[in-house]
């Protein structure tokens, strides 16, 4: 019971999480393209596509971990999500190159080597929480089978 | 749910996801005022261009020529570490990364009689942009980017230094 409830805790915070990193990318488009440009990994005519796309995915898949819906789904891109956004952050680190990560505002200035180890490791503790929780959705989900037979 | 496979609806739910937040997403650019074009303009020419229409892109020659002439002050954006291996004979560094710390160290000395030239290296390199971006901001009217600076200094063979102290210049 305790841990179904800490499960549900950290589902509705890792919603609030990208619900919280979709706002300032959906108030300033501009600035989120600049920082998806930053990072020198898309081709020039996707930028503007992402920077509009990619917030409001975030946005949405936050409110469904937030209510509840479409659970796997939401999880599923939320790992996806993570997966790319840290190998960005690990590929630009490695070639050393300092940006502004755009994670979770566009009015920040670029970081130095040290914010982005940073980063990266706040993105792996995201990345390993999201993991845990589609995990915990698909045995959740066989439980539940068993249940029914 | 006895009957759905597990990977089957995480499937249709993550494409149902990406679809509505494509649709809303597209939407709310199209009825905004500072929408983005679906496909920008990236290039460097673009890049440079201020609001204004300006472009401050400046050539190799005419950075030299205003340097011989003592009409600029280059800037280069780079590590300390970069500055310090090499960097334009009369660059004064002032790191990007590090702004708030080396720019009030070195702002009364900043001429406003002079251009000023920022740098860094690479086609893509953005550094010596956002550093133009922020002194215009600032209210420095004449900054111009020497785009790629330090490479295109180097293979025109004009003078270079290394060593000397970050924000002060050598």
């Amino acid at each position: 019971m305790i841990k179904k409830r800490i499960i549900t805790l950290m589902r509705i915070a890792m919603g609030m999480i990208f619900v919280y990193a979709s706002i300032d990318k959906i108030i300033h488009p501009a600035a989120f393209a600049q920082a998806v440009f930053n990072y020198q990994i898309l081709p020039d005519h996707l930028i503007n596509i992402t920077a509009i796309i990619l917030p409001c995915l975030e946005l949405c898949t936050g409110i469904c971990l937030i209510i509840g819906k479409w659970i796997p789904g939401s999880l599923f891109v939320i790992n996806f999500l993570l997966l790319i956004f840290l190998c960005a952050l690990v590929f630009n680190l490695a070639r050393g190159l300092n940006i502004h990560c755009g994670c979770f505002g566009t009015s920040v200035q670029t970081l130095e080597g040290s914010s982005m180890v940073g980063t990266v490791a706040r993105d792996c503790i995201f990345f390993a929480a999201a993991v845990f929780l589609l995990f915990n959705c698909c045995s959740e989900h066989h439980k539940d089978l068993r249940a029914d037979r | 749910m006895k009957n759905k496979d597990f990977f089957y609806r995480t499937t249709y739910q993550s494409i149902a996801v990406l679809f509505i937040s494509a649709i809303v997403g597209l939407l709310i650019n199209a009825v905004r005022s500072d929408g983005l074009p679906l496909i920008g303009d990236w290039s460097t020419a673009s890049q440079l261009t201020l609001d204004t229409g300006e472009n401050i892109e400046i050539s190799v020659q005419d950075a030299r020529r205003l340097c011989l002439e003592g009409k600029a002050l280059v800037l280069d954006a780079r590590s300390p570490e970069d500055y310090q291996t090499g960097h334009i004979d009369g660059a004064v560094n002032l790191p990007w990364v590090s702004f708030d710390e080396y720019f009030q160290n070195i702002s009364e000395t900043l001429p406003e009689d002079k251009t000023l030239i920022t740098y860094c290296d690479g086609e893509t390199c953005n550094l010596s942009k956002e550093l133009a971006t922020t002194l215009i901001d600032l209210g420095f009217k004449d900054v111009k980017v020497l785009v790629n600076g330090w490479s295109v200094w180097v293979q025109n063979k004009f003078p270079t230094k290394s060593g000397g102290e970050s924000g002060l210049g050598n």
